[in-house]
């Protein structure tokens, strides 16, 4: 089952005025249960879904904020796991992974564990598509000798 | 190699664990500590983080 929490926060519980019901499904249950789970997106900034940049990190951090009860490092990483290797068995990928004689796709996150990715929202700081950069995003790098004096020209 | 992502910390590895992942012709060569091998290098490491 795929859940899609950022859509379903927008779209459901409008026929309340309070105590509204927010209705993300909760994935970890049903893993718990031996259902396989993915965390997803319907298409950002369309009606049902206004709200989002295409960060998956950012659909896998929101999940466990809204079941308010998955902040272990086991939960967070079932949320990774959900935007990786449990996405690939959904969908019955074969070659997936990191592993010698797979496509080299390869996602470098800033982050020093999967669970910090969660955590923090950390950003894909370089992407390769078969061996083959297709974005590069450096980190942001604080200042350390002191503010820059700003230069206009 | 084509090329070659240094001191990368994989999903599964262990706190403090870094490889070198080895790209030939689009797949994944090789996977081992200080790969030694010719070729661009991306280093995805530390601060100082990009192409060597």
């Amino acid at each position: 089952m795929t859940v899609l929490p950022a859509t379903d926060l927008y779209l459901m519980g409008r026929n309340v005025d309070h105590a509204v019901p927010r209705g993300v499904a909760d994935a970890h249950a049903l893993l718990a249960h031996g259902v396989n789970c993915s965390l997803s997106s319907n298409s950002i900034l369309n009606p049902a879904t206004p709200f989002g940049d295409c960060s998956l990190l950012r659909v896998a951090n929101l999940q466990p904020n809204v079941l308010q009860q998955l902040g272990t490092p086991e939960a967070l990483r079932d949320c990774f796991d959900m935007l990786t290797e449990r996405w690939s068995r959904l969908l019955n990928l074969r070659d997936y992974g990191i592993a010698v004689g797979n496509q080299a796709d390869l996602v470098v996150l800033d982050a020093i564990t999967p669970e910090a990715a969660v955590a923090e929202i950390r950003p894909s700081v370089a992407v390769f598509k078969h061996g083959r950069m297709t974005v590069e995003w450096p980190p942001p790098v604080p200042l350390r000798d002191g503010p820059r004096a700003n230069n206009p020209h | 190699m084509d090329l070659v992502v240094r001191n990368a910390r994989l999903a599964a590895a262990l706190p403090g664990e870094l490889v070198d992942i080895g790209v030939v012709a689009g797949r994944i060569a090789a996977i081992e500590p200080r790969l030694a091998a010719e070729g661009n290098s991306f280093d995805a490491a530390g601060p100082m983080r990009g192409w060597r």
